[in-house]
């Protein structure tokens, strides 16, 4: 006889494969929604003076979800009191220059936009991080107004939230997580938006939002930090570890890694098994006092989100991929090189990686050794650098020598081939991988450098200055040619 | 304006089908073991939440649970039919591809399970949302879904030991 709990169990750990719609679902559903919508408005004015009759009827057939009406939406959680009091984070307002900026939990908060939210931009914003999904929108997270100052509820909790929906050449405000700059195991400093409605902030802590940023709920970590974090299909995947940083440096010192996922929606993150072979296996996510840092790129396929291809590459330098709707991902080979150690904020200092043209894999690896054998620091003047490609993971070619001149940080590509690399210097651009040039900046590049570089299209990219205090990002729209400032607070 | 905004506003529902679709037919398959079923149920759920696209603060949540009630009604209509047919050939002989075994279904007993149980049990393990999560989408307390989870594990249990013994 079998053990029943086994029996449930597998059945419940099957993970769900994905069903493509049939072409053309979504005209039919538009219109098949918008006929019912039109239907249900002349229904709604046919039947007004009944509304005003039968008021006291009214009520019990429109709050139908507690008795299994199937077309009744379900609560939302400022709705329902007893579970967003609890253990949720109630939704805080953007910090703001006055109290009446502010936006109150009842109201529901601010969401990420197609036009604007209404509210504006918090003022004295510091971003650390961006995500942009199209169609000149996107948000940016980091810390706003001023400590003691910021909240309701915690006055001193100013992590904040701008949209654009631009291209940054307008910001307004966005509700944010309730919690405070990174330190240690606590705080948020980086986003990233799925779309228009799930997104996450992460680093070192994770939160997560299905309507817009609105609302933003805890995810629990138990106690491990989260260092990268990318979305694709209808999953998030973060690379979670156990770290010593403290403070802003939160992801310093990082030394045993896993690869999580979950569900748009959910604030359950699930292990993503990795298959990997046992010669590589014992050290593959790192080892325990040893720091390191680990990468994660996605895929995807604008065409068909589901089959978007996750990459990560481990703390021992291997390449393990996976769909963006699996939950196994397997082995694919040793990259050219391993990522080192990591900045404070995670972001590995021996290799950058990202999607180039065709959905391959783009790979910088910079020496994080000093000339002598010495140790490396985070500003070194020069540095030995090598763009390799790769369409799968397992075979790689060596396509050019980024310029030497200062410490890589972060790497993009377009679907066009050009591709451009963040350093502490600047940011310099390429065409094809192969010849490289600075990128012009608008007032010259900001002292430090560049944290983080995202392209979006062939045209559009977005930059995070080192210094957040500069309160502002940089724009590109010619492929990463030349670079504007865009400032979040107005 | 209006017709920017109209044009934003399909774009965005675009957006959530190409992201959300997929795996809730997925799931919905899972639970109806028929492709044609899956996208019908799938469909239908999409439709409802763009007809009341404006008013939603959680449309995934709400996806699901339409998703849930179609598929209870999906299971209401299937056992009537099953009902039927075994009352028309009762008389008839055994389907030589029956066998016993097929009966300790999880999923098969997951339909026998009460709704309360069973919404809470589905949500929670297969759509894969938290306890909290289910909870708000319920509109019932934390602990009392932790509590219908247990005790929709345990009948689950039990009846699997039932029909293995």
């Amino acid at each position: 006889m079998t053990d029943p709990r086994n029996e449930i169990d597998t059945w419940l750990g099957r993970e769900v494969e994905p069903l493509p719609p049939p072409p053309g679902s979504f005209d039919r559903i538009h219109r098949r929604a918008r006929r019912r919508k039109l239907n249900q408005a002349l229904t709604a004015s046919a039947g007004a003076v009944i509304v005003i009759a039968g008021a006291v009827l009214i009520p019990t057939v429109a709050t139908g979800v507690l008795t299994g009406d199937n077309s009744s939406p379900p609560r939302s959680p400022a709705a329902a009191p007893a579970t967003s009091r609890s253990t949720a984070p109630a939704p805080r307002s953007t910090p703001a220059a006055t109290p009446t900026q502010h936006v109150s939990a009842a109201a529901g908060g601010t969401g990420l936009s197609a036009a604007t939210s209404g509210a504006a931009a918090p003022v004295n914003f510091q971003p650390t991080s961006v995500t942009m999904i199209g169609d000149g929108i996107g948000a940016v997270i980091g810390q706003a107004g001023v400590p003691g100052h910021c909240g309701p509820p915690v006055a001193d909790d100013c992590t904040s939230l701008a949209g654009t929906s631009t291209y940054g050449a307008t910001w307004y405000g966005v509700s944010a997580p309730v919690t405070g700059v990174p330190a240690g195991s606590a705080g948020a400093s980086q986003l990233r938006f799925l779309n228009l409605f799930y997104g996450w902030a992460f680093g070192p802590g994770l939160w997560q939002t299905s309507d817009q940023g609105r609302h933003w709920n805890a995810v629990p970590t138990r106690g491990l930090r989260v260092t990268a974090l990318e979305a694709g299909g209808s999953r998030a995947f973060a690379v979670l570890a156990r770290c010593a940083g403290a403070g802003r440096a939160y992801a310093a010192g990082c030394s045993t890694f896993g690869l999580y996922s979950a569900v748009t929606g959910s604030t359950t993150l699930q292990a993503v098994r990795l298959v990997i072979p046992a010669a590589e296996r014992a050290s593959a996510m790192g080892t325990a006092g040893q720091p390191g840092a680990a990468a994660l790129a996605i895929a995807g396929d604008a065409a068909s989100p589901q089959d978007g291809t996750g990459y990560l590459l481990t703390p021992a330098g291997d390449i393990v991929s996976g769909s963006v709707s699996s939950l196994t991902w397997t082995y694919q080979g040793k990259a050219p090189c391993a990522p080192g150690t990591a900045t404070g904020t995670g972001a590995p200092l021996g290799a950058q990686l990202t999607i180039g043209a065709d959905g391959g894999l783009l790979l910088n690896c910079a020496t994080v050794s000093a000339p002598g054998g010495g140790q490396v620091t985070p500003d070194q003047a020069t540095q030995a650098k090598q763009l390799w490609r790769s369409a799968d993971g397992v075979t790689w070619t060596k396509v050019g020598q980024p310029p030497s001149q200062a410490a890589a940080r972060s790497l993009a590509g377009t679907s066009s081939g050009q591709v451009v690399l963040a350093t502490t210097a600047g940011i310099d651009y390429s065409p094809d991988g192969a010849s490289w040039h600075r990128a012009a900046v608008s007032g010259g590049a900001p002292a430090g450098g560049f944290s983080y570089v995202g392209m979006t299209s062939a045209t559009q990219g977005v930059a995070v200055p080192a210094d957040a205090q500069l309160g502002e990002i940089f724009v590109t729209t010619d492929g990463g040619r030349r670079w504007t400032p865009s400032r979040i607070s107005g | 304006m209006a017709a920017r905004l109209r044009a934003a506003d399909r774009q965005a529902a675009e957006d959530l089908f190409n992201a959300c679709y997929p795996r809730l037919a997925g799931w919905v398959r899972r639970l109806v073991d028929d492709d044609e079923t899956a996208h019908e149920i799938a469909s239908e759920a999409f439709t409802r939440l763009l007809a009341r696209w404006s008013r939603l603060d959680n449309p995934q949540s709400y996806l699901y649970m339409i998703a849930t009630n179609l598929v209870r009604d999906h299971w209401r209509k299937t056992g009537r039919e099953r009902r039927a047919i075994r009352t028309m050939t009762a008389g008839a002989p055994a389907d030589p591809a029956y066998h016993p075994a097929q009966d300790v279904d999880v999923r098969a007993l997951i339909e026998t399970l009460p709704p309360r149980l069973r919404s809470a049990f589905l949500l929670h393990y297969y759509a894969g949302f938290g306890v909290r999560e289910v909870a708000g989408m319920l509109g019932r307390p934390e602990g009392t879904v932790k509590a219908d989870l247990y005790h929709a594990r345990a009948r689950l249990r039990a009846a699997l030991g039932d029909a293995s013994d």
